[in-house]
């Protein structure tokens, strides 16, 4: 290359000054130790980060394949409302309205009446399962052990079924009464 | 006749480099989150076919097969041709990038500058889809997008000048030659500060995590590309992550050597790996680049705005002017 | 001498207090609570619950606080260690035995056991034996049971005999034996019954309507008064917080603390009418009949029509041919407005006054037939004078105020057709056919004052043992007598003569004329206008427009009705009905629809029932009270002010245009304070119909007084199921050949039907008791009119 001598001295003092404020900057600007403006300019953090995420990348992983597999559950997983009934057929509910006075989300609606056996029975018990929280409180608040809420956490509902009427927390409680009964089994020296 | 054969060739040869690419873009989604998903303690998408291995088909079906939606007041026409906008650059610059020696569509003796205009070309795409959504997150993202690409263009600029100082050269087939001898020849370590701000500067102009504040999907939804559905949403996704590869194929031809191998000039080795082509030595170096970059994003949270704007015009453009005059001094030395 | 007060502390606050106070009331009055059951400030105190247990200095044990008069320098403690010991072990004892169904039972949430229990029992009971069960007594429609509850606080039993008036109700064994019953298998009798059900601390007595319905918690109260007599009880309705799917309905009926009118209580008629509000006669869509059938049609429809065909006969210039009938139950702001529109459209013909017979002294009151003297005062009058009414039923708070003076040593005097069951200790009564009650009275008046122009002692009289008593009385009381004429009076034939002289007697006497009126707000309808003579705030109308009566004896073609029946709420229900029919237009703006009226009436518009909007009443003292609406009115149903608002509106008539009721509210309290109520009546000649002919006497009982109460199943129960009969005094019967049981044929007018007639001593000699009112009677003519038995089957 054919440079003159002029402008390559100009050059370099150009560059030493320019090197010389790149210094100073970084000395005075972010206001560092020695050590820390190495470690900022090999990118020191940076690095740690990586190697985090690339010890991760090599280790066991954790993931459950759900349908096939399950995460163990407890006996006092809150899932699925149900309403129970005693061996003999009855529905527990007595229409106490506690778990829909104690609901937080007000999720529950309750009407009752004097039934043809002089009992106080609801003629109306609907959970709004968009509203529900899974709380538990309604379970706890239960005087007769009627509304529980079952491990059952494997359900889908829609805007058509979001309100559980009656019927459906009783057959749900119907269906799940074996799982129940054994889950409170379980949990019974604690209650 | 030599022209239409001329034309044949060109046109077999561009689909000899696009198939494959977008190939690799398919399983480089794939990749993108098994990888994430590994680094999370968790397997990534393992349901279609064997480990997954269908996913990126299933997901460009489902993408084919969704409703194109033209949002009510967008200007239809730019909302239209944006995401091609943004396609046809990305693929275009391939034309220039050499797989080995010789192995290139076009040996352009611009090649560097061509890629450089090819590659900012894809902003025009991203602002263009911003502006024509007429939704104030795609318009606040295109924004974003736009200044970031502006600010890290520089610096990306001044990276490659000190290669093209370095190799004497803007033919890339060239500037890899040039980095023959063995490893050491190789421009990344003399020019390490112009490697890590070309990297840095390649990350942000993909807008890929931990730059990716034109997209940050948790202040503005999905920034430029939130009111595209279907198609138009897999040509944007088509085009960041070609470009995400073109980077990183960049990367490796300019600072790692292209297709030379490692171990030249390695007296035993040498020999013994010689039956490896070129091109896997290439596409070794490229894969460990993109495998940065999903590393990158598995790693870091997103840069502040006022931070990256930070980084990119008082960090980067002052490391790479200050390195051109070192290198400028080191090659009238005969270092280099 | 008036004692002095004497220093006491509690919890170590220096108090005054009254020598003879317990120490009870001595803390309630300064906010120190001490826990009780069986104690209740209104009742006779009985120290059984020991609840109220408290350590009191230098006494060796705990006393019960409401069995401990004040002596001077008495340290008691309601917060120390014995205290506490105590109440625990009194609240263990009355746990022992009382179930744990708070879940079901009606009273828990708002239980006093149960907070009591929370509040100062202890934690765990030792008790673990079987608990007891008692067995439940049917106590009627009205108060439902639960025994095993009882707590034997005997509050019940108190209430029954010192508020009620009759010791119906029992403690029966002993110890753990004891239980709370009926003395008679009769259930629990009385106007005032239901109370006991506040009374209960626990839910051994129940509201039986509204048994498992709701819980207390759920509930929103909204302030009211009673709809159903003058007196104007206070109350509060309940109805669900969340309206938001069929909970716009009101689930029950508390009284609300007035010491001036009903101190705690309400009747059972306020308590339970509610049932009738959610019957399935409720109006709910506006209806037109067209060409003889029924149609459901809009708002708009319907006012466009009554609104054109009154346009029709401003322009004829018949306005003088509407007659306009509103319920003397309907607020001031109805009365009001409906008023102002019937003037507006130019006809004078408006009244409430349907169950009224005699007119001619409507001039006498300045203001309207009213309680000259507050209710609260009467506990101290000297002698008290009931004549024409049965005001246990119909006024039960008014009654309970006068039992409450016989019981302070006053002396009541009835003269009545029919011997009512007071339930109280009467000084005397005159048992007298309503024929024949005028010259009594006449009799009477000569007796005490000697310088009268007109009328004479009667020789009937003359020697007559009950008339001397009543003199003797009379002179005896020395100027402190109430005289009041009930609601019966107000439906006399002969009322005016018979105000007259007892205006005289007032006068003579010293003391005071008491008038009562059938209907909530009588007083309101007066003073806003709703009556023939007077515009609105007592002003002259523009000309004297038909009464009540003469609306339906002149039969006009247009009839403008408000919350009324024609069958049951017309003293001569044949005479209006069918008038009704003969009218070429009958609107009746109406909460309820009946089949009768669906025969009428040619547009019905549904109006909100009372509890649906707000308003006032003015009650019999004269005292303005504003009640809140407390439901959303059913269907389509709107408030009757802003129905005659609109109407307004569409005749293009200004003057009804108030935005919001309560503006019509403030424009009555203004124009309404500080009136006097008293009458002044010139002595009429007495003349006296002839004895040979037999008046009907018949007033409404108290459940079948308005539209609500008929629809209250509850309270229809409560009706004696020998109502539907005609009742005749034995002596009289004989004298006519009816014997018990009989089957007679009765004749009113030309209207003629079957009756079982019953032998009654407790009718007065001369007239026959016939319900009006009932389902079975409405056919037949005036309550008060002559009656003759045409045929008697045996």
């Amino acid at each position: 290359m054919q440079l003159s001598q002029d402008f390559i001295i100009s050059f370099v003092i150009l560059s030493l000054l320019f090197f010389v404020a790149m210094i100073l900057w970084f000395l005075l600007a972010p206001r560092l130790g020695f050590k820390d403006l190495i470690k900022r300019f090999v990118l020191w953090d940076i690095l740690c980060g990586l190697k985090i995420t690339g010890i991760e990348f090599f280790k066991r992983k954790k993931t459950v394949q759900f349908p096939e597999e399950f995460t163990p559950k407890s006996a006092r997983f809150r899932g699925l409302l149900a309403l129970r009934r005693y061996p003999n057929g009855e529905e527990r509910c007595i229409a106490c309205k506690l778990c829909e006075a104690v609901c937080p989300a007000l999720a529950i609606k309750i009407e009752s009446e004097v039934r043809s056996d002089e009992t106080r029975r609801t003629t109306r018990f609907d959970i709004d399962a968009f509203k529900c929280i899974h709380c538990g409180l309604c379970e706890q608040a239960c005087p007769v052990d009627s509304i529980v809420l079952t491990d059952e956490s494997n359900y889908t509902l829609d805007r058509k079924t979001q309100i559980m009427d009656k019927e459906t927390l009783l057959a749900i409680g119907d269906y799940c009464e074996d799982k129940i009964a054994s889950n409170r089994a379980e949990d019974d020296d604690y209650r | 006749m030599g022209e239409i054969y001329f034309f044949i060739v060109t046109v077999l040869k561009s689909l000899l480099v696009i198939l494959p690419l977008l190939g690799a873009v398919a399983y480089y989604t794939l990749l993108e989150r098994k990888v994430i998903g590994y680094m999370q303690a968790r397997v990534g998408p393992n349901r279609t076919g064997a480990r997954g291995i269908g996913q990126p088909i299933a997901d460009a079906l489902k993408l084919l097969f969704k409703e194109l939606l033209l949002p009510a007041k967008s200007n239809k026409f730019i909302f239209v041709i944006a995401p091609i906008l943004s396609l046809a650059p990305a693929i275009s610059a391939w034309a220039v990038v050499p797989f080995a020696d010789g192995w290139v569509v076009a040996d352009a003796n611009a090649g560097v500058l061509y890629l450089f205009a090819m590659t900012s070309l894809g902003a025009y795409g991203i602002l263009m889809a911003g502006w024509a959504s007429n939704s104030r997150y795609a318009f606040l993202g295109a924004m974003r997008s736009a200044a970031q690409v502006i600010s890290y263009e520089i610096a990306m600029g001044f990276a490659l000048v000190g290669v093209l100082m370095a190799a004497g050269s803007m033919n890339i087939s060239t500037i890899v030659n040039a980095q023959s001898g063995n490893i050491f020849h190789w421009y990344f370590l003399p020019l390490l500060p112009m490697f890590v701000v070309y990297w840095i500067s390649a990350v942000a102009e993909t807008n890929r995590a931990p730059f990716d504040v034109a997209e940050g999907e948790s202040e503005i939804v999905a920034g430029f590309h939130v009111e595209y559905s279907g198609m138009g949403f897999a040509l944007f996704f088509l085009a960041e992550y070609a470009n995400m590869i073109l980077v990183s194929i960049l990367a490796a031809l300019l600072f790692l050597g292209g297709w030379l191998s490692p171990f030249e000039g390695v007296p035993v080795l040498e020999g013994l790996l010689e039956f490896i082509p070129g091109v896997i030595w290439l596409l070794l170096k490229t894969g460990f680049f993109s495998f940065l970059l999903l590393w990158l994003r598995a790693t870091f949270p997103r840069y502040r705005y006022d931070q990256l704007m930070q980084l990119g015009w008082k960090v980067l453009i002052p490391v790479t002017i200050f390195w051109i005059f070192v290198e400028g001094v080191l090659i009238l030395g005969g270092v280099i | 001498m008036k004692k002095e007060n004497i220093d006491i502390e509690i919890d170590g606050i220096k108090l005054s207090a009254k020598p003879g106070e317990m120490l009870i009331q001595v803390a309630d009055r300064e906010g120190i609570y001490i826990p009780r059951f069986c104690y209740h400030k209104k009742l006779k105190i009985a120290a059984n619950c020991r609840m109220c247990l408290v350590e009191v200095e230098n006494s060796p044990k705990t006393l019960p606080a409401c069995a401990t008069p004040v002596t001077p320098g008495m340290k008691a403690f309601t917060k120390s260690k014995a205290t506490v010991k105590s109440q625990q072990a009194v609240m263990e004892f009355l746990l022992v035995n009382h179930p744990l169904d708070c879940p079901i039972c009606d009273q828990g949430g708002e239980c006093e056991l149960q907070d009591v229990a929370v509040s100062h029992g202890a934690d765990r009971s030792r008790f673990d034996s079987e608990k007891r069960v008692v067995s439940d007594e049917d106590l009627g429609s009205l108060v439902g049971t639960e025994m095993t509850r009882c707590i034997h606080c005997t509050r019940c039993i108190r209430f029954c005999e010192d508020i009620g008036g009759q010791k119906q109700l029992g403690a029966f064994g002993r110890g753990g034996d004891m239980n709370i019953g009926t003395y008679l298998e009769r259930g629990l009798q009385g106007e005032l019954s239901g109370n006991v059900i506040d009374l209960c601390p626990v839910g051994a007595l129940t509201s039986k309507p509204f048994k498992y319905t709701g819980r207390s918690w759920e509930f929103q109260q909204h302030l009211s008064v009673s709809p159903h007599d003058c007196v104007g009880s206070n109350m509060y309705f309940h109805s669900f917080a969340d309206s938001s799917d069929n909970g716009s309905k009101i689930m029950r009926v508390l009284p609300r603390e007035n010491e001036d009118i009903n101190e705690i209580w309400i009747s059972d008629r306020d308590r339970f009418s509610y049932a009738g509000l959610n019957s399935t006669d409720r109006a709910h869509s506006p209806m037109l009949k067209q060409n003889g059938k029924w149609k459901n049609v809009s708002w708009q429809t319907a006012l466009n029509y009554v609104a054109d065909s009154l346009k029709a006969i401003m322009d004829a210039k018949k306005t003088d041919q509407i007659g306009a009938l509103i319920s003397a139950n309907s607020s001031c702001e109805e009365l009001f407005l409906f008023q102002k529109l019937i003037r507006a459209i130019g006809s004078n013909n408006i009244d409430h006054r349907v169950t009224v017979n005699d007119f001619t002294d409507e001039g006498s009151f300045t203001t309207f037939p009213a309680m000259v003297k507050p209710i609260a005062t009467f506990a101290n009058s000297k002698l008290i004078i009931l004549i024409g009414s049965n005001a246990r039923e119909e006024q039960p708070l008014l009654f309970h105020k006068i039992r409450q003076a016989v019981q302070n040593g006053s002396s009541l005097f009835v003269i009545n057709s029919y011997d009512y069951d007071f339930a109280c200790s009467l000084s005397g009564k005159k048992i007298i056919s309503s024929s024949e009650m005028l010259e009594f009275l006449v009799s009477v008046n000569h007796m005490l004052a000697t310088n009268l122009s007109v009328g004479d002692i009667s020789s009937q009289y003359a020697q007559d043992p009950e008339i001397l008593d009543l003199v003797a009385k009379l002179k005896a009381a020395n100027g402190s007598v109430e005289i009041i004429a009930g609601e019966q009076l107000e439906s006399h034939i002969d009322a005016a003569k018979i105000r007259s002289w007892l205006y005289q007697l007032k006068v003579t006497l010293g003391g005071n004329l008491h008038h009562l009126t059938k209907g909530a707000n009588a007083a309101g309808a007066w003073l806003t206008g709703a009556v023939s003579h007077r515009s609105e705030f007592m002003m002259p109308a523009s000309k004297k427009g038909l009464n009540a009566l003469e609306m339906l004896q002149e039969k006009l073609p247009v009839y403008f009705m408000h919350g009324q029946e024609a069958e049951y709420d017309f003293v001569d229900p044949n005479l209006a009905i069918d008038a009704l029919k003969d009218a070429d237009l009958v609107i009746s703006s109406t909460s309820f629809v009946s089949d009768s009226m669906l025969d009428y009436a040619d547009v019905i518009l549904p109006t909100a029932a009372f509890s649906e909007f707000s308003g006032s009443f003015i009650n019999c003292e004269g005292k303005l009270q504003r009640f809140n609406a407390a439901v959303m009115p059913p269907g389509e149903a709107k408030p009757a002010w802003k129905v005659y608002k609109v109407i307004a509106n569409l005749l293009g008539i200004e003057e009804l245009n108030y935005s919001h009721c309560s503006e019509i509210t403030s424009i009555l309290e203004s124009s309404l304070a500080n009136v006097s109520h008293d009458g002044f009546w010139d002595l009429i000649e007495p003349s006296y119909s002839d004895k040979s002919e037999i008046s009907r006497i018949g007033h409404w009982p108290s459940v079948r007084a308005d539209a609500t109460v008929r629809r209250s199943e509850p309270l229809q129960k409560t009706l004696d199921e020998n109502i539907a009969c005609a009742r005749i005094n034995p002596k009289y019967a004989v004298e006519l050949n009816i014997i018990d049981g009989a089957k007679v044929a009765l004749q009113q007018g030309d209207v003629q039907a079957k009756y079982i007639c019953l032998h009654d001593d407790k009718v007065a000699y001369g007239n026959i008791y016939l319900s009006t009112g009932l389902d079975g009677n409405n056919n037949l003519g005036n309550a008060y009119g002559k009656i003759t038995v045409v045929g008697v089957e045996s």
